[in-house]
C-alpha cells in the first residue's frame, strides 16, 4: 500500500509517481488539508506500511532501485538533491535576488548537458534509472515554460533532447496525467516552500562575509526619506522630564518600578554581583528615565539571618554593628560605580518589621500558614537554638571522618548534612553538646497557592529572561512543598503571635519584602507603587543573578498572591548567568578576583568598568572576566573606535571652524549615513527595552564605526584645502559628525553616565538633548549650525599590558598548588602536614579563640589535599610502569594469535558484524596488553586495512 | 561553514573500518574521494561507497530510511550556516526523536553515526539551556557518544543533568 502525501503543483511528487509507474505499482495520491500541510515538515512524502519517507529521492530510489552503475546513480541523485534542486528553487522560486545563483544554475545545466552527450541515452547508460527520473522531474516546470527555455536551454541541445525523449515514455506520460504540475516559476515556489531549503547566509550577502554581525542590507529609499524628514523637522523638540523627588506613578504614563536583588550585607560584592543585579538594573533605569518614563529604582542591603550572626561573632561585634559597617562598604562601592538608585536602603528598619509582620498575619488569616514541628539542636548553656552553621561535629558520611564538619555542610567531603545527624555535635560558641529538641515552626502552604501561582506564571513568564522561566517552570513542575518561614534565632523580624514571639522570620521570607519597606522609607506614598490603582498601572522589573530566581518567581509572588491585596507582581524577571573570573570562580577567601572595593584602586575609571562588564554581561550563558580582554576592548572599542570618532570631529571643528558647528547642506550620501545610524538607534531601543544590554552597547559602537568610515571616505582634512565646493562639503561632514557625537552621548548615558556628561560638556550641548522617543526613535538635528562647541579632550586612556599583568598577578590569588608535583614531594608534604597538625592541636588545646586557630586549620586542610594529590600521581605512575615478565608476554602473544584466528574464521564464515565485532574488540584489547608488556607499539596499519 | 565535511567523512570511514582514501573539497559542499582509482563525488555517495567497501548492505525499507537521513544531512545540516537554520534543525530533530531511540528502526545505524558527526560541533557549543530545550536530541546524542567506536577521539559533550538543581538551590 503506497500513499503519497503531497501539496499541489509540487514537481518532486513526479519523482515518486514515475518511479512507481516503472515497477507497475499503484500509488494513491493524498492532498492533505491546509492545516495538515502546516503540520507536515516536508512534502511530498511516501508512506509504505506505516513507514514515512519524507525525502522524495529516497522514496523514488526505494521503489525503483538501479540494477547497474549504482555509484553513478548515487552521485547523480545527490547532485540533484544538494545542488540542482536547491539552486533552481531559490533562483526561480524565490525573490532572493542574487546574480551568482543564476550563474550557478546555468553551470549546473551545462554540466548536465555534457554528461548526457558523453553517455548514451540516459545518465546511467543504456537503461533508464532513478536519477534520470529525479532530474527530469525537477527540470520539468522549466522545460515547459517557453521563456525559461530560451533563457536557460537554448544552447543546451542534449538536455532538450533528453527531456523530450523521457517525456514521451509511457511511465512519464501517465504520471503527468495523474498529477498536474504547471510550467514556470510557481511550481518552483512550491518546491522551495515544501522542501524548506536553507538560503545560505553567504549567498545572500556575498560581500559582507567578513563581518557578519555588521552585515547590513542596503538602505532603502523609504529609510532615506524618513531620515531626511527627521533631520529637517522643525516641530517642537521632545524635552526631558524634570526630575521630581519623590518620583510617583502618573495616570496615563508609563510607570516603571525597578528593583535589583538585595545584596547580602556581610560580603563585599564582586564584579559578578555587580553586573548581575545592581549595574544591569541601573542601565535599565537610566534608559527608562531617558525615555521619559516615571522610573523608581530601589535597592538595599539584606541584613537579617544566620550569616550576619556568624560574621558578628567572628569579628567580635554585634549584628547591628556588622550591618552598619558593611552597609557603608556597599553604599560606597555602588556610588563609585555610579549606580543611580532612587533609594538605597536596608532591611533592618521599623518599616520592614511592620510590613513583614502584617504580611505574615494576613497570610495567616487567609489560611496559607500551617504549624509543624521541626527537630532542632538546642544549646542549653547558651540558651538558644543553634542554626545549622552554629553546630559542628563529626561528618556522618561514611569514609570521611572529618571532625569539624559544619551543621549544613562538611568542608572536607563537601556533602550536605542535616545538623541533627552530626556525630558528637557541639555548639560552635561554647563547645557543649546540644540536645535535640522539637520546636514548632510556621510553614507557608505553597501547595495551596500553587494554582494561583501557576495561572499567574503562565501570563507573566513570557516577559522574563529565558533562564528565569526555565528555572521557575522546573520548580513548579516538581511540585511545591510547604516551606518553613520561621526560625529559632535572635537576629531577625520577630513573629508577632503569642507563643511564638521568641522566633524570627527566615531571611528568604523577609528579604523580598525589603523592596516594599525600602520604598516606604523613600516615600510615604509607597502604596502608589506597590498597590497601584487601576488607572495608574505599574510595571515591575526585577534584576538578579539566576540563583535568586526561585525566590522572585515562586516564593515572593506566592506570598503576594496569597495576600490578595492587589500588590504589584513582577512582570519582568531579568536574571543573568554567572560571571567567572579568568575561567575560575571569584573567591574571597582565596583572594581570587576583583571585588567592588578593589576596582577603584586599579586606576581604571568606573565608566570603563561599567562598559566592560556590560559588554561581557552573562546574558544567555556564563561569561568570563578576563584582564587581557578588558585591555583589548578598552584599546580597540573605546579608544580606537568610539573615542577616536568623538574626538576627531570636535578637534577638526575647533581647528578650522573656531569651535562652531558649521553650516550643513546634506546630500544623499549623508542621508544614507543617517539612515544607517537610525537603524542602529532603533535596534538599540529594541534591545535595551528587552534588557538585552549586551546588544545595546554593540549598536552604539556600530554607530561610531559608521561615523569613522564616513570620516575616512570624506577626507575632510584634504577637502578643507580644496575648492569652495570642497570646503562647503567639509563643513557638512564635520557638522554631521558633531551631531552624531551628540547622539552618541545620549545613547551612552545609560551605560557610561560620566563619559556621556563629559561629551555633552565638550559639545556644550544643553541638557535638553538627553531624551529618546522609544516609539519612534529618529535622528534629529540636535546641534544646529552656529552652535558654539566646548573644549575637546581625549575621553579614554590606553591601558598598558604591563599594568594589566601586574593587576592580574595581584588578583590571581595565591598560587597554592602548582600542577606538577614531583614524587619526592610526598615525603616532604607528609612532614609539613604533621608539623601543621601539631601546631593546630597545640593552639586548640591552649583554648585560643577560633579566629586564631581557624586559619591554621585551613592551611592544614590544604596541605592534606596536596598530599593526597601527590600520592595519587605517584600510584598512577607506578601502575603504568608495571612491566610484565617475559613468560607473561609469551602467553599473551599466544592468546592474541588464538583470538586472531577466531576472528578470521568468524569473518570469513559471513557472520554479521554484530557477531564478530565483540571478538575483534577483545583481540584489540589483547594486542594492547601485549604492546604494553613488550613495550612495542601496536601496528596501526593493520587496523585500518582489512 | 561550521561543519568540517572532510573530518566527518574520515570519522565515518574509521567507524566502518575502511580506508578513507584521499578526500578533497573542491566546491563548497561536494567532497571528492579518490581511492584505488575510483573517484566518487558527493557526501552521501562517498558514504555509500564506504558502506559497499565494508560489505554493509543497505536495501529495502530500512535502506530507504537510511538513504533519506543521509540526504537530510547533506541537504540541510551541511548547509545550516546560520543560527536560525541550526535552530530549525534541532527543533525538527527534537520533535522526531521524542518517540524514537534511533533514527531508523530499533538499533543504531549509519544514519545515526553520520548525524552524530554532523552535529558534534553544534552540540559541543550548545548552552545548557539549549541542551535542556532540545532534550530529545541531547538524550539521543548522549546515548550515541557512549559508544567509543562512534565517539572516537571526539571530546564527550557534557549533558550534566544536575544543572538546574545547582542553579536553584535553597540558599538561606
Amino acid at each position: 500500500m503506497l500513499v503519497i502525501q503531497t501539496n499541489e503543483n509540487n514537481p518532486s511528487t513526479l519523482k515518486i509517481l514515475i518511479a512507481a509507474n516503472f515497477i507497475r505499482v499503484k500509488a494513491t495520491l493524498e492532498i492533505p488539508s491546509r492545516e495538515t500541510v502546516l503540520k507536515c515538515r516536508r512534502l511530498p512524502s511516501l508512506t509504505i506500511n506505516d513507514n514515512l519517507i519524507f525525502i522524495p529521492n529516497a522514496a523514488a530510489y526505494y521503489l525503483f532501485p538501479p540494477t547497474v552503475n549504482q555509484s553513478k546513480t548515487d552521485e547523480w541523485l545527490e547532485w540533484e538533491s544538494t545542488v540542482l534542486s536547491p539552486n533552481i528553487a531559490i533562483t526561480l522560486g524565490t525573490s532572493f535576488k542574487n546574480p551568482s545563483s543564476k550563474k550557478n544554475l546555468i553551470n549546473n545545466l551545462k554540466k548536465l548537458n555534457d554528461a548526457i552527450s558523453a553517455s548514451q541515452r540516459f545518465l546511467g547508460g543504456d537503461t533508464i534509472s532513478v536519477c534520470d527520473i529525479a532530474i527530469w522531474s525537477t527540470l520539468y516546470p522549466l522545460y515547459k515554460d517557453a521563456g525559461l527555455v530560451t533563457e536557460y536551454l537554448s544552447e543546451l541541445k542534449n538536455v532538450s533532447i533528453w527531456l523530450k525523449s523521457l517525456e514521451s515514455m509511457p511511465e512519464f506520460k501517465k504520471a503527468l496525467q495523474d498529477f498536474k504540475v504547471t510550467a514556470g516559476s510557481s511550481a518552483y515556489q512550491v518546491l522551495f516552500n515544501s522542501a524548506k531549503y536553507f538560503v545560505s547566509a553567504s549567498a545572500t550577502n556575498d560581500e559582507m562575509v567578513s563581518s557578519p554581525q555588521h552585515a547590513s542590507d542596503p538602505v532603502t529609499a523609504d529609510e532615506i526619506l524618513a531620515a531626511k524628514k527627521a533631520w529637517n523637522e522643525v516641530k517642537s523638540a521632545l524635552l526631558p522630564k524634570k526630575e521630581v523627588v519623590p518620583v510617583l506613578p502618573v495616570p496615563g504614563e508609563k510607570n516603571i518600578l525597578i528593583t535589583s536583588a538585595l545584596p547580602y550585607v556581610n560580603n563585599v560584592p564582586h564584579l559578578g554581583n555587580i553586573i548581575g543585579c545592581v549595574l544591569s538594573g541601573d542601565v535599565f533605569a537610566r534608559f527608562s528615565r531617558l525615555c521619559n518614563y516615571n522610573t523608581l529604582y530601589i535597592c538595599g542591603t539584606d541584613e537579617y539571618g544566620t550569616a550576619t550572626e556568624t560574621k558578628a561573632l567572628e569579628e567580635g561585634l554585634t549584628p547591628q554593628q556588622i550591618c552598619d559597617k558593611y552597609f557603608e562598604i556597599h553604599n560606597a562601592i555602588y556610588r563609585w560605580f555610579n549606580i543611580g538608585f532612587d533609594h538605597f536602603g536596608r532591611t533592618t528598619t521599623p518599616e520592614q518589621t511592620s510590613i513583614t509582620q502584617k504580611f505574615f498575619l494576613d497570610l495567616n488569616s487567609n489560611g496559607f500558614m500551617q504549624v509543624e514541628s521541626v527537630e532542632q539542636l538546642l544549646c542549653e548553656k547558651c540558651d538558644r537554638y543553634l542554626a545549622d552553621r552554629f553546630v559542628e561535629g563529626g561528618c556522618p558520611h561514611p569514609g570521611c571522618n572529618y571532625d569539624d564538619a559544619r551543621g549544613d555542610q562538611c568542608d572536607s567531603c563537601g556533602k550536605l548534612i542535616t545538623a541533627s545527624e552530626l556525630i558528637n555535635p557541639r555548639c560552635k560558641v561554647c563547645g557543649t553538646r546540644p540536645v535535640v529538641k522539637n520546636s514548632d515552626q510556621f510553614f507557608l502552604d505553597l501547595p495551596k497557592i500553587e494554582p494561583l501561582l501557576y495561572h499567574w506564571m503562565k501570563n507573566s513568564s513570557p516577559g522574563w529572561s529565558n533562564n528565569a522561566s526555565v528555572i521557575a517552570q522546573s520548580w513548579v513542575r516538581e511540585g511545591l512543598k510547604p516551606r518553613c518561614i520561621t526560625r529559632d534565632l535572635k537576629w531577625g523580624v520577630p513573629v508577632p503571635l503569642d507563643g511564638y514571639r521568641d522566633k524570627v522570620f527566615y531571611v528568604w521570607f523577609d528579604a523580598p519584602i525589603g523592596y516594599v519597606s525600602i520604598t516606604k522609607r523613600y516615600t510615604e506614598h509607597w502604596e502608589k507603587w506597590w498597590k497601584p490603582s487601576a488607572d495608574t498601572p505599574v510595571t515591575l522589573y526585577q534584576f538578579m543573578a539566576k540563583d535568586n530566581v526561585p525566590f522572585h518567581s515562586v516564593m515572593f509572588p506566592a506570598c503576594l498572591l496569597g495576600l490578595n491585596q492587589g500588590y504589584t507582581l513582577v512582570q519582568h524577571i531579568m536574571a543573568t548567568e554567572y560571571l567567572n573570573y579568568e575561567d575560575g570562580k571569584f573567591s574571597k577567601s582565596r583572594g581570587v578576583g576583583v571585588f567592588g572595593n578593589n576596582a577603584q584602586d586599579t586606576g581604571i575609571p568606573s565608566d570603563v568598568w561599567r562598559f566592560y562588564l556590560l559588554y561581557i554581561r552573562p546574558e544567555s550563558q556564563d561569561s568570563s572576566f578576563s584582564w587581557n580582554d578588558l585591555v583589548t576592548k578598552n584599546n580597540s572599542e573605546l579608544l580606537n573606535n568610539l573615542g577616536n570618532f568623538i574626538n576627531r570631529a570636535q578637534v577638526f571643528a575647533e581647528k578650522f571652524f573656531n569651535g562652531v558647528v558649521p553650516d550643513m547642506n546634506l546630500n544623499d550620501e549623508d542621508y544614507t549615513l543617517l539612515a544607517l545610524c537610525t537603524r542602529e538607534v532603533k535596534e538599540y531601543v529594541k534591545a535595551v527595552e528587552k534588557c538585552k544590554l549586551r546588544d545595546g552597547i554593540r549598536h552604539i559602537l556600530t554607530i561610531s564605526r559608521h561615523g569613522n568610515q564616513y570620516m575616512q571616505v570624506s577626507e575632510p582634512w584634504v577637502q578643507v584645502k580644496g575648492t569652495d565646493e570642497q570646503k562647503a562639503r567639509t563643513k557638512t561632514v564635520i557638522g554631521l559628525c558633531c551631531n552624531l557625537t551628540c547622539l552618541l552621548a545620549v545613547l551612552l548615558s545609560p551605560y557610561m553616565p560620566n563619559t556621556s556628561r563629559t561629551i555633552r560638556k565638550q559639545l556644550n550641548a544643553p541638557d535638553t538633548v538627553c531624551v529618546l522617543d522609544p516609539d519612534n526613535p529618529e535622528i534629529t538635528n540636535l546641534l544646529k549650525a552656529g552652535h558654539q562647541l566646548g573644549k575637546p579632550s581625549p575621553l579614554f586612556d590606553k591601558i598598558d599590558q604591563a599594568k594589566v599583568d601586574e593587576l592580574k598577578k595581584q588578583f590571581g590569588g595565591k598560587q597554592e598548588t602548582s600542577p606538577k608535583k614531583e614524587v619526592g614531594d610526598v615525603s616532604a608534604l607528609e612532614a609539613s602536614v604533621n608539623q601543621q597538625a601539631d601546631k593546630v592541636r597545640a593552639l586548640k588545646s591552649s583554648g585560643a579563640a577560633k579566629t586564631l586557630w581557624q586559619p591554621e586549620v585551613n592551611i592544614l586542610l590544604d596541605l592534606k589535599k596536596q598530599l593526597e594529590a601527590a600520592k595519587t600521581t605517584v600510584t598512577e605512575k607506578v601502575s603504568t610502569e608495571v612491566k610484565v615478565s617475559a613468560e607473561d608476554a609469551l602467553a599473551l602473544e599466544q592468546k592474541v594469535e588464538e583470538q586472531a584466528t577466531l576472528v578470521r574464521n568468524l569473518k570469513s564464515s559471513g557472520a554479521p558484524k554484530t557477531e564478530w565485532q565483540p571478538q575483534v574488540n577483545m583481540l584489540l584489547e589483547l594486542k594492547q596488553k601485549l604492546a604494553l608488556a613488550t613495550g612495542k607499539p601496536i601496528v596501526q596499519a593493520k587496523k585500518s586495512k582489512k | 561553514m561550521t561543519i568540517n565535511v572532510i573530518k566527518c567523512l574520515s570519522q565515518i570511514a574509521s567507524y566502518l573500518k575502511v580506508n578513507p582514501g584521499k578526500i578533497t573539497l573542491e566546491s563548497s559542499t561536494a567532497p571528492t574521494r579518490s581511492f584505488n582509482s575510483t573517484v566518487i563525488t558527493g557526501f552521501t555517495s562517498i558514504i555509500f561507497q564506504f558502506l559497499k567497501e565494508s560489505n554493509c548492505d543497505i536495501t529495502g525499507l530500512t535502506g530507504a530510511e537510511i538513504r533519506q537521513w543521509l540526504e537530510y544531512c547533506a541537504v540541510y545540516i551541511l548547509n545550516a550556516d546560520s543560527a536560525q537554520s541550526v535552530e530549525q534543525i534541532l527543533k525538527e530533530l527534537n520533535d522526531l526523536l521524542s518517540s524514537k531511540t534511533y533514527l531508523v528502526a530499533f538499533q543504531p545505524s549509519i544514519a545515526d553515526v553520520t548525524l552524530f558527526y554532523c552535529l558534534h560541533n553544534i552540540m559541543a557549543n550548545l548552552s545548557y539551556l539549549d541542551k535542556e530545550k532540545y532534550l530529545n536530541v541531547s538524550r539521543w546524542f548522549d546515548n550515541m557518544q557512549q559508544d567509543v567506536s562512534v565517539r572516537q577521539k571526539n571530546k564527550a559533550v557534557d549533558f550534566s543533568t544536575n544543572y538546574l538543581t545547582c542553579v536553584a538551590p535553597a540558599r538561606h
